[in-house]
């Protein structure tokens, strides 16, 4: 592993200068280095572990490679692999194209560090080199995206700092940093300790994967980021943030830490789930409204992110194995999603929602990747992500958590809100004139985005390879696995079978298709041509409602309570402190000075002596 | 056999739904003091309206009709219609109700791509509307499922056989009524569609074959709703003690929806949140601390 | 020997008065002629000038500590001299004389010596501070300089009359009762003012921020260095820890007041300038948690500090324009800027991450949780610069002298190879930390057999 790592590190290096000399060769060594350590993932045996260079006295880094950190490799990898072959055309339009492929081959690199990673502080040096490089890559997006980016970086800067410290506690104890050692050590430690740990490294989760309260720096970083980053940003970055919420409720036995309450869900657990609870509601609502197609999804990974964590912390076969496959779905959907908005943004150049329309007509693959993507999403069937929703909703409903189960409910039913915005405003409709001349990608942009649509819809037909890497992981981590053959996925409370869905769907879609070429044809007529009440209409551009689409809906919480306006009052709050500081002791008159100097002496002759 | 099944829970959709559609023209006509279609006046609509040139607005008009209808079919397959099950033990709830959605996506979309504003607007409606009755139907389910440890409609149905759920657990079965009532898209819950407001909504491009497709779909649509409805809360049983108890809860729908004047779509999700939900609730911390009759 | 390193540059600096010019073109060779007595000197070194046996002469000593610090010192100087362009016209006699009391400072074995070393260092400092558009600054500076020097003095009179003698090692080796406290409150103001501690030092954004590049560059590394080392020595050798948690404790506040007053900078230099005091803070708090870890540690980040502002300052003052034209600059800046911020593969991290570790095991959990908020906001404030600099469009470049470009780039990747390889600093910080902590090594060597 270390040697991958190794390579993948001077290859992002190689991959700079080959940048440098020529641009689509640099893309392609990096395709080639992702492809080989896609490969390399299956070649290594589950289980071995090595150690790397030591930072602390006595200390060596281990790297362990698990079926976790296969799992979520290959994600991450699937992602990135995408992502890759789209910038075969997309880059072109890119500044700064060398650095901007050096710094993606270091998150793939720091990413998949992070997974091997088999004690705590290397992990967080990986953590730290993925952050700091997505850092530096959000902020070559648009004009915007420099105060993003800062946000980005604070937030997610207060997640792995609170993390680093859990570490030192744990480091301070048990003089031991490897994961497997302390998870054998910490169940028997106070009650007090065990919480202080796991919340703050569970805070290093929270704020990668966009959870409530940590949550705010996604809309705007994802909205304002270079548009193919969004998509790594979404199904590579935020995974690891799943991981980390993986590590924290199971890899340390939160079973056995804590005392078990209703569900027979241990009670840190389920200050997690009131949190991913808390995403939910807040993502959806927050979608819903949004106009810039990039900040809907961003949402959108809000509340998705919530329901991962919720079926992670039910520690449930089913709810496990739900919450980790839709880490997957969600990573493979948000890729399509903003792949296919980066098509977009390619041609039109805007990403408001209201300022597009009837696009369809000019990219109709981009707009079946969309499609597809939402579908999953979404969670409707036939698509994957509709298993791993179902497996959630298995798990509340069957543990009596009506109340999560209603935010579930709320957010999945939003989610068909959601996503049909930018369906309807930027896809279906009307065509905007100023969009007549569009064409659709070019041929390297397709086709990553279709072989997702590829991989979605057989995963959704037939999820068995994925359910079995989740058992894996599930006996690695001693959680019963889910029961399930390819197609069939069993639960204690019912069972289905993905391929008969989508055997029924066929049918059903041939059926109507009988009907639809039994009767007589139809007769194609353009758009313009409209019921129009009798009126005559000249600008079809404004014959388009996706402005405010859900108008009515939105103003039942149009004075919500905003988190993210609270940061910005803390973050002026430290401002003004600064300048107080600022004008009271360091821009001072020299008598300032010298009260100052003799408040201190007072002060330590008082206090001290 | 399951093909035959399949088939059999088809035609009984399309027969039992047209024709209990035709019904309910007469009554609403009759509690208008109007004398009404005939009862088979669907059947004439459904096949005069497919037999006409129409016109489309491009393809994805076409798949998403397509869609809708394919959507619909399947889901119905998996729905029993008292013992007349085409899968069983794979019927799950879940997997219905979201079944239903790819349906109403499709629907959605191609109404969407006719490209008039009225279709948005009543697409916009209907979602927003979904977004109230889902949340009380699926947490009164949620009860129900938590109470019998099963998911899948026909063990629900079974297990039943002494007591309905409508008696044992009544502030349930009121909220899904209420809920279907919504889904139904029946007064006071026709938002959607509002004729007067925004010109049928989603149907203001339809012509000929399409708007006989979609008639279709309508009608499995609500065989499908009213089905989930009878299978879980009034157990089911035979096929013929089926469809008649089918027949009583659409003609009740139906009653009650000719008397009654349309809410705004706001105050739908308000109603649907406020009462249904608040209901819902309860009734699952009623099943929690066991107070099932 | 060692009374060399201070003797050439003040003769010199005698000398350049007259030959105005000179000690541009001296600076280069003094400094190296002090590193190569320092490359030949083994030690322990203790130097009786007059002939005068220690505790009744001036010592000159150069135990690990010292050799060390003197040699980053001397090093800084050497980088300095080889950047002629940023030493102001007229200011170089200034510099030669700088050089002069910074290597008195940390060589000598006497308190009173030390109080006109620090009094010399500070009268440079403030002629530098008189920049020509910050008259008020270096006056504030005067002011405040005046009154900590006179404190430093009461401190070491007040330690003669305990001791009986100026010697450092005489004092560390007496114990004298009540009248510590005492010698300690007035050193802790005597040397707050010159360490940036809050709310003593309010003069270090006025001063820093004047405009002229030499001013902070050679005030926030080398001299900060050589005071972080004096109060290491005082505090710790000489004093044995007493009043540690006074310094802890103001270092704490430094820190946090030096990072939220950056926050609303709109001069960069200004940010610069509290990032520094922060940074002091820092390494005064780490100092104070006495244990050989925590001081390695407090040393290592003083030295990579010093790394990344000898980059940073420089480059502030030159670039107006944004890096746009000068990446190789603005790559610079950026490293500095991380290694500060402590990213890993950066030097900062090494740094911070020992300081961490050695608090978790000294059983202080404060200081980390300090570190931690400080980090942040000075991640969020330096990226934000960094973010303006880069993305400042414009046409000509900003004129970097070449020499300049070389240094911080070296300077730069310095800070890369320490962050993977970091025994070179570590070893000196080290030993360093030992010598300061072996208060009886210390007694020995200057006393003799005393």
């Amino acid at each position: 592993m270390s040697q991958l790592l190794l390579i993948l590190f001077i290859g992002s290096f190689l991959v700079y200068l080959l940048t440098r000399m020529n641009w689509i060769i640099g893309v392609l060594a990096n395709i080639g280095l992702a492809i080989y350590s896609f490969y390399r993932l299956f070649t290594f045996k589950v289980g071995t572990s090595e150690s790397i260079f030591s930072l602390i006295v006595n200390q060596n880094g281990t790297l362990v490679y698990s079926e976790l950190s296969k799992f979520f490799g290959i994600i991450s990898l699937i992602v990135a692999i995408s992502v890759y072959f789209f910038l075969i055309n997309w880059l072109e339009k890119q500044k700064n194209r060398a650095v901007f492929n050096f710094f993606l081959a270091l998150i793939t690199a720091s990413t998949l560090g992070v997974f091997f990673s088999g004690d705590l502080l290397t992990l967080y040096i990986f953590w730290e080199i993925m952050l700091l490089f997505s850092v530096l890559l959000v902020q070559m997006g648009k004009e915007d995206s420099k105060k993003a980016a800062l946000n980005y970086l604070t937030i997610s800067l207060i997640g792995s700092y609170m993390y680093l410290y859990a570490v030192f506690m744990l480091w301070n104890r048990y003089g031991t940093l490897v994961i497997k050692d302390i998870v054998q050590k910490i169940s028997v430690e106070t009650s007090i300790f065990k919480w202080a740990v796991l919340i703050l490294i569970a805070a290093a989760g929270i704020a990668k994967s966009g959870i409530f309260p940590l949550h705010t720096w996604l809309r705007t970083t994802q909205g304002s980021s270079p548009d193919a980053f969004s998509a790594i940003l979404a199904g590579q970055l935020e995974k690891l943030g799943a991981y980390m919420l993986v590590l924290t409720v199971a890899v340390f036995p939160s079973l056995k830490m804590f005392p078990v309450l209703y569900g027979g869900i241990p009670v840190f657990n389920y200050v997690l789930i009131v949190l991913g609870m808390i995403s939910i509601l807040i993502g959806t609502l927050m979608a819903i409204k949004q106009n810039d197609m990039k900040m809907l999804i961003a949402y959108s990974t809000v509340s998705n992110s919530g329901y991962i964590l919720i079926g992670l912390a039910t520690m449930d076969k089913i709810g496990f194995a739900g919450g980790l496959f839709h880490a997957f779905n969600h990573a493979i959907a948000s890729v399509m999603i903003f792949l296919s908005f980066a098509a977009v943004i390619y041609r039109t150049k805007t990403s408001k929602i209201d300022e597009m329309g009837g696009l369809i007509w000019k990219m109709p693959l981009t707009f079946i990747t969309y499609l597809v993507g939402i579908i999953s999403l979404a969670g409707i069937p036939p698509m994957s992500g509709f298993i791993s929703k179902w497996m959630i909703f298995v798990v509340l409903v069957k543990k009596g958590m009506f109340l999560t189960a209603a935010a579930a409910f709320i957010g999945s039913v939003g989610s068909f809100l959601y996503v049909f915005r930018p369906l309807a405003g930027v896809f279906l409709g009307q065509l905007k004139s100023k969009h007549k001349d569009v064409k659709e990608v070019p041929i390297f942009m397709l086709i990553p985005m279709l072989v997702l649509v590829v991989i979605t819809v057989f995963f959704g037909v037939i999820p068995g390879p994925v359910l079995n890497m989740i058992t894996a992981v599930e006996k690695e981590l001693n959680i019963q696995p889910l029961e399930h053959t390819m197609t069939v996925i069993k639960s204690s409370v019912g069972q289905w079978n993905t391929l008969t869905v989508f055997t029924m769907f066929a049918v059903g879609f041939i059926i109507a298709f009988i009907l639809y070429m039994v009767f007589p044809k139809a007769k194609r007529i353009p758009l313009t041509n409209q019921y129009t009440a009798g009126e005559f209409l000249y600008n079809y551009d404004l014959y388009h409602y996706s402005t405010r689409f859900y108008a009515f809906f939105e103003r039942l919480y149009e004075k919500h309570p905003s988190v993210e306006k609270l940061y910005e009052m803390f973050g002026k709050f430290f401002k003004d402190i600064g300048e107080f500081l600022n004008r009271w002791f360091y821009s001072a008159s020299p008598s300032a000075y010298l009260l100052w100097f003799s408040i201190v002496l007072l002060a330590i002759f008082w206090v001290r002596w | 056999m399951t093909i035959f099944k399949v088939a059999a829970v088809l035609l009984t959709g399309f027969f039992v739904g047209l024709t209990l559609e035709g019904i309910a023209r007469k009554i609403i006509a009759r509690v208008q003091r109007r004398y009404g279609p005939p009862w088979y006046q669907n059947f004439i609509d459904v096949f005069k309206a497919l037999s006409k040139h129409g016109f489309s607005h491009g393809w994805i008009f076409d798949f998403g009709v397509l869609m809708a209808l394919g959507g619909v079919i399947a889901t119905l397959s998996f729905v029993p219609l008292g013992n007349l099950v085409a899968f069983p033990g794979l019927d799950n709830v879940f997997v219905v109700l979201y079944l239903f959605a790819v349906g109403a996506l499709g629907m959605a979309m191609g109404m969407v791509g006719s490209g008039n504003p009225n279709a948005s607007i009543g697409v916009a409606r209907a979602l927003t509307q979904m977004l109230g009755y889902e949340v009380p139907y699926l947490v009164s389910l949620a009860a129900i499922i938590f109470y019998y440890k099963t998911s899948s409609i026909s063990n629900l149905m079974n297990l039943q056989a002494d007591s309905w759920n409508l008696f044992k657990m009544p502030i349930g079965a009121a909220v899904a009524f209420i809920s279907l009532m919504g889904m139904l898209g029946k007064k006071p819950f026709d938002t959607p569609i509002a004729p007067a407001e925004i010109a049928s909504g989603p149907m203001v491009e339809l012509s000929s074959k399409y708007m006989g497709l979609l008639m279709l779909m309508h009608t499995f649509s609500i065989f499908v709703e009213i089905s989930l409805f009878v299978d879980i809360f009034l157990g089911g049983g035979s096929y013929l003690v089926f469809l008649l108890k089918f027949t009583v809860v659409w003609i009740i729908a139906t009653l009650i929806s000719a008397v009654l004047p349309r809410f705004r779509i706001e105050q739908v999700v308000k109603f649907y949140w406020r009462v249904p939900l608040g209901l819902a609730f309860l009734q699952a911390f009623f099943v929690l601390i066991g107070w099932v009759f | 020997m060692i009374s060399l390193m201070i003797a050439i540059p003040l003769l010199f600096a005698f000398v350049s008065i007259v030959f105005k010019g000179l000690a541009k073109y001296a600076l280069p060779f003094i400094v190296l002629l002090n590193i190569l007595i320092l490359l030949i000197a083994s030690t322990p070194v203790v130097e009786n000038i007059g002939g005068w046996k220690a505790p009744f002469g001036i010592s000159l000593v150069l135990d690990d500590a010292s050799y060390y610090v003197v040699l980053v010192v001397n090093l800084i100087f050497l980088l300095l001299s080889l950047i002629p362009q940023i030493i102001d016209k007229g200011y170089d006699t200034i510099i030669l004389l700088l050089l002069t009391s910074t290597n008195g400072l940390v060589l000598t074995g006497d308190l009173f010596n030390s109080f006109v070393f620090i009094e010399i260092t500070a009268a440079a400092a403030y002629i530098l501070a008189y920049h020509r558009n910050n008259p008020y600054g270096a006056f504030k500076y005067l002011i405040i300089g005046g009154i900590s020097g006179s404190f430093y003095l009461l401190g070491t009179i007040f330690s003669y009359v305990g001791a009986g003698s100026l010697n450092m090692a005489h004092i560390s080796n007496n114990s004298f009762g009540q009248l510590t406290a005492a010698i300690a409150i007035l050193f802790i103001l005597g040397l707050g003012v010159e360490a940036k501690l809050f709310p003593l030092a309010g003069w270090v954004p006025d001063v820093y921020a004047s405009g002229s590049s030499l001013t902070p560059t050679i005030l926030g590394t080398a001299i900060t260095f050589a005071i972080m080392y004096l109060t290491g020595r005082i505090f710790i050798t000489v004093l044995h820890g007493t009043f540690l948690d006074v310094l802890y404790i103001l270092g704490l506040l430094t820190v946090i007041v030096g990072e939220v007053a950056a926050l609303r900078q709109d001069k960069l230099l200004r940010a610069l300038a509290y990032s520094s005091i922060a940074q002091a803070g820092l390494v005064v708090a780490a100092i104070s948690l006495n244990n050989i870890d925590s001081l390695t540690g407090a040393y290592f980040h003083s030295m990579n500090d010093l790394t990344a502002k000898f980059i940073l300052f420089p480059i502030a003052t030159v670039v107006i324009k944004g890096f746009e034209k000068d990446r190789l600059a603005g790559f610079a800046f950026s490293v500095a800027s991380f290694s500060l911020i402590g990213f890993p593969l950066f030097a900062g991290f090494r740094s911070k991450l020992l300081i961490i570790s050695s608090a978790f095991s000294a059983g202080n959990y404060i200081l980390p949780a300090v570190l931690f908020f400080a980090s942040i906001v000075e991640a969020a404030y330096l990226l934000k610069w960094n973010i303006k600099l880069w993305f400042e469009k414009s046409d000509t470049s900003n004129n970097i002298p070449w020499n300049l470009k070389t240094i911080v780039l070296v300077l730069s990747i310095l800070l890369l190879i320490i962050g993977i390889y970091p025994d070179l600093y570590l070893d000196a910080s080290r030993k360093i930390a030992q010598s300061i902590l072996d208060t009886q090594g210390y007694i020995n060597s200057v006393l003799g057999g005393i």
